[in-house]
């Protein structure tokens, strides 16, 4: 895995310097941008300037697929068709990979500028689309910022994970679990869990069978919010009541709705929510890890220590005292090691605690990291759990939905 | 063969499959670990998985599978008609239309009974159908082509509502509303289902004499007592009732009613009332085996059961149709 | 018991079938109904046997048989229709033994006395040999015996037939009538439709000529069975002779104009 995800990332550097190459710097900015992807939509939506965006893929205005679905109602949607495109008479059409190939194809031929973004996403590759959706645009800047914040917000969330690190199953409709590859993976990894369908050998998205789902007693299930007003069957399968039976096991949406569908600055938002359970259903044993994930890849060099433990967390992990000599142990402060590794980075300083986190969860969840044991009551008060059985969603959709519009 | 012995003999038969069920699945449990799960209770993981995934999953087998069998045996029966059978005469496809149209269009929001009250209004609309086909011409052939029509506009209707869906997911689901499955169903299904498949059984069975008498003809039924438009009323509300519920839980699951009563016919003095209850624990039985080998084929993947029915079934439909033409069964 | 029928009227899909047909019919005598094809023979039959909606009134006894319900009217009244079904591969004698069908409880199985009536019905319809065969493996004329034997085995004081000779050959259909005979001999009223102008003058007490929809004649065959009424119903001249047995009559030709 190590390996290759090292490979993966410089092809991916390569392919990086020959978009630069492309784009001269002096290059005017593009002036008309229609994105045909979801997930294009999300980075081009807040990136582009006023005026320069001229549509988005109807499926951006889908809160549960868009993050900035709010955002979204402010463009005209496209349904990603080539004669969507060529009536439009864009400078530049930014898709994914995968999606509407043969349309790619077709604009290319047209003559239009097309570029496309890879939809093998992780956590790794959002700075990174922040940053090249920026030199495509022509607002490096903002996505300077953008992707800075992203990293920083990261940083913090990774630097305060500890051991023991509870199982986590990402379960969708029809019982399909998110494993090795996905971005979920990389998030409940951030956030502090262990994935259980990537350890069970899961690679990408794939049927997990319930009954191991109920064997492994995953200490939480996340599954899918709402899905909307339109019902499928398979949506059944993340609520089929032997879950439901396993004593110690939550489940819930968990993070917000949306956040973790496309790989976009919205995903920190899933990390947060989920690190903030992680801190309320178990108590830390270890110190915090010291790097489960490898870090090559993260352009801003280690920047989580610069957020290590805050000095008045009330997180159990940073009130343990650490038998490891290791300069993240309990006592240091922000500030320390900041001085210990380094100059800050060149990342706008972290603000603090509340207002920092734009689309932060509302203060129960942090309720819950004073509450300590995962009491049921408390299970229902979670804002992002759904109360199953039945009748759980609207309490999921009035509460999940992130102020997206002001996302970072 | 007695009848006694022979029923006997099939419903430990369908027992045997029924604990073999049990005894399938992706958690390798042991023998005594699942005994004490479906007994014990609490909150053990073999406990929920024995009581939660298997036990329903093995009494919808039961249930569909011997509804099935004994839809078509009553439907052979009533239409003096080797070929007819839920699944090849359309009711099960229109069941599958009716239940999607229910639910997808979100009328009942994600309610489980709009599954089995829109599959019911479906298989009773194509049950009606084809008995108005079948009274002004009873022929075979008639009946299968209607059937044949009827299966195809329900199919396409029945991707058409599932396009049409806002839910991104929902048209995959295609595959199971075409070729059933009783993966991941749960007790709440079985409950939704098996009170009115079993109010099918019973009306199905209080045709049994009627459909005696109507292996001479409709004249000679009459004449024996029958009351047609009863008779015709119980079997239209009884397969409408037990294949809709069938279908509103596991889709389309074919060719079961066409298979088990040819097996066990022979077996029986082929009066069609006597084959009743054996087609019936039949039908358990085969759809028991076919869930059963789905787990063990595919054991991650999982096969939909309607896949393997079909692969059974179908070669067998078609040397039925051959031999149909010669013979009398 | 005695069954009067008297101005039936019957319609098939508006269209007029029967005017004001009346027939008598008495315990102990075999009645044949003659007419050409499509004089309404079967209509009639099939309208005694409550299977079509007919105005008029017929009574059985004391019982007015269009108030009954067809459990009980099966009870008094077999119907033997002309065509002949056998839906499965049923063994001779299950296939009779449905016959007791409608003096059966739900899920009664056949009682003693029940099955020795159904080895009576095969024994007089000379098929008693083919009680362990299977019916649809038999010739036309053995499974049309069977078949009678089904109506037989309904033990009702009436029994209508609709051709139930045709496609027999000559030994089979004597048979076939002698069983008839027999029957009326155990005091029952037999109403048999025959094309059969000789098989009809010699075994049965009575003749009943309906054409198009209406009686036309109706007495002992030697009364009825005339070279005239042959001409006017049938449109055919024939050879009439008689033996101690009874008439015997061949249809030789067409009479002027041919066929009505």
């Amino acid at each position: 895995m190590f390996h290759g995800r090292k490979r993966a990332s410089l092809s991916f550097s390569l392919f990086l310097a020959g978009a630069a190459l492309a784009i001269p710097a002096h290059a005017e900015p593009p002036a008309r941008v229609m994105s045909l992807n979801v997930c294009t939509d999300q980075l081009a939506m807040a990136l582009a300037a006023p005026g320069q965006l001229v549509s988005v893929s109807f499926l951006a205005r889908d809160p549960d697929l868009s993050p900035l679905h709010r955002e979204a109602e402010r463009y005209p949607v496209n349904r990603g068709m080539a004669e969507d495109v060529f009536l439009a008479r864009p400078d530049l059409v930014v898709t994914g990979t995968y999606t509407l190939h043969n349309t790619t194809q077709l604009l290319k031929r047209l003559g239009f500028r097309v570029e496309e973004f890879s939809f093998v996403q992780t956590l790794d590759t959002i700075p990174r689309d922040i940053r090249r959706m920026g030199a495509l645009l022509g607002r490096e800047e903002k996505a300077e910022a953008m992707a800075a914040d992203f990293e920083a917000g990261l940083a913090e969330v990774e630097a305060d994970r500890c051991e023991p690190r509870p199982t986590a199953l990402a379960y969708e409709q029809n019982g399909v679990a998110l494993g090795k590859g996905t971005l979920a993976d990389t998030v409940l990894a951030a956030a502090g869990f262990r994935n259980l369908a990537a350890e069970e050998g899961v690679e990408g998205m794939a049927p997990f069978p319930l009954e191991l789902v109920v064997e492994k007693k995953p200490d939480i299930v996340i599954v899918p919010g709402g899905d909307g007003d339109a019902p499928s069957l398979g949506a059944f399968v993340p609520r089929h009541p032997a879950l439901r039976a396993l004593p110690a096991t939550r489940i819930g949406a968990f993070v917000p709705r949306g956040s973790w569908s496309c790989g976009g600055p919205a995903v920190l938002e899933a990390v947060k929510a989920l690190h903030a359970l992680r801190r309320e259903i178990k108590s830390c044993e270890a110190p915090p890890l010291p790097a489960p994930l490898p870090l090559e890849g993260r352009g801003k060099g280690w920047g989580s220590a610069r957020s290590a433990p805050k000095k008045n967390s009330l997180t159990p992990c940073g009130l343990t005292p650490t038998p490891n000599p290791s300069p993240q142990g309990a006592g240091l402060s922000h500030m320390d090691f900041e001085f210990l590794i380094g100059p800050p980075p060149l990342t706008p300083p972290l603000k603090g605690e509340g207002d920092s986190e734009v689309s932060a969860p509302p203060s129960p969840l942090r309720g819950g990291v004073r509450g300590g044991g995962p009491g049921e009551a408390e299970q229902r008060l979670h804002p992002y759990a759904i109360a199953l059985p039945q009748g759980g969603r609207e309490p999921v959709r009035a509460a999940v939905a992130p102020p997206c519009g002001e996302a970072p | 063969m007695k009848p006694l012995a022979l029923n006997l003999a099939l419903a430990l038969l369908a027992l045997a499959l029924f604990l073999a069920s049990l005894a399938v699945g992706p958690a390798e449990l042991g023998l005594s670990e699942s005994v004490r799960g479906l007994f014990a209770g609490g909150g053990e993981a073999a406990s929920i998985i024995m009581r939660e995934i298997r036990l329903p999953r093995a009494l919808l087998g039961l249930g569909i599978g011997f509804t099935l069998g004994l839809a078509g045996a009553v439907l052979q029966g009533f239409l003096r008609n080797p070929l007819a059978e839920p699944g090849i005469i359309g009711v099960s496809a229109m069941a599958a239309f009716g239940a999607v149209a229910v639910f997808y269009s979100g009328l009942a929001g994600a309610a489980l009974y709009a599954l089995p009250a829109g599959a019911l209004a479906g298989a009773l609309a194509a049950v009606l159908i084809l008995m108005a086909l079948a009274a002004r011409n009873g022929s075979t052939l008639t009946l299968i082509l209607a059937g044949v029509a009827l299966s195809s506009l329900a199919g396409a209707l029945t991707a058409l509502v599932l396009n049409l869906s806002p839910n991104p997911f929902a048209s995959y689901e295609i595959i199971f509303w075409l070729l059933g499955s009783l993966k991941d169903r749960s007790i709440e299904h079985v409950w939704l289902a098996l009170p009115l498949m079993a109010a099918g059984w019973l009306l199905i069975a209080l045709s049994a004499r009627a459909i005696d008498a109507l292996s001479l003809g409709e004249e000679a039924a009459a004449s024996l007592g029958v009351h047609l438009g009863r008779t015709r009323f119980l079997i239209v509300a009884g397969v409408a009732l037990g294949v809709g519920a069938a279908t509103a839980v596991a889709g389309t699951i074919g060719f079961v009613g066409l298979v088990v009563p040819h097996l066990v016919r022979p077996l029986t003095t082929r009066m069609p009332s006597r084959l009743l209850l054996p087609a019936g624990l039949g039908g358990a039985a085969l759809l028991l085996m076919a869930d059963v080998a789905v787990r063990l084929v595919l054991p991650a993947g999982e096969l939909n059961v309607g896949v393997l029915t079909a692969l059974i079934g179908a070669p067998f439909f078609l040397w039925l149709v051959v031999r149909a033409r010669r013979e009398v069964f | 018991m005695r069954l009067a029928v008297e101005n039936l009227d019957v319609s098939l899909s508006g269209r007029p079938v029967l005017h004001g047909v009346g027939l008598t019919l008495a315990p102990g005598e075999v009645v044949g109904l003659l007419g050409p094809n499509g004089a309404g023979k079967s209509t009639l039959m099939r309208a005694l046997a409550g299977q079509i909606a007919a105005s008029g009134t017929m009574r059985l006894g004391d019982d007015d048989l269009t108030a009954l319900p067809p459990a009980a009217r099966a009870r008094l009244l077999a119907y033997l229709p002309q065509s002949r079904i056998i839906g499965w591969r049923l063994m001779v004698g299950d296939l009779v033994g449905l016959g007791r069908l409608p003096w059966r409880g739900f899920g009664a199985r056949l009682r003693p006395h029940d099955t020795e009536i159904v080895s009576r019905a095969l024994e007089l319809m000379d098929v008693a040999h083919l009680a362990h065969r299977p019916a649809t493996e038999l010739s036309g004329g053995e499974q049309a015996r069977v078949l009678a034997a089904r109506a037989v085995a309904q033990d009702t004081p009436v029994l209508i037939a609709d051709e139930p000779a045709s496609g027999l050959d000559p030994a089979h259909q004597i048979t076939m009538m002698r069983a008839l005979r027999r029957l009326a001999g155990e005091d029952r009223a037999i109403l048999v439709s025959l094309h059969d102008l000789t098989l009809a003058a010699r075994w049965c007490d009575r003749v009943v000529m309906l054409k198009d929809g209406r009686l036309a004649a109706e007495g002992p065959p030697e009364a009825v069975m005339t070279a005239g009424n042959l001409a006017s119903i049938y449109g055919v001249a024939a050879h009439i002779t008689r033996d101690e047995g009874g008439l015997i009559l061949a249809p030789t030709g067409l009479t002027e104009g041919g066929a009505p």
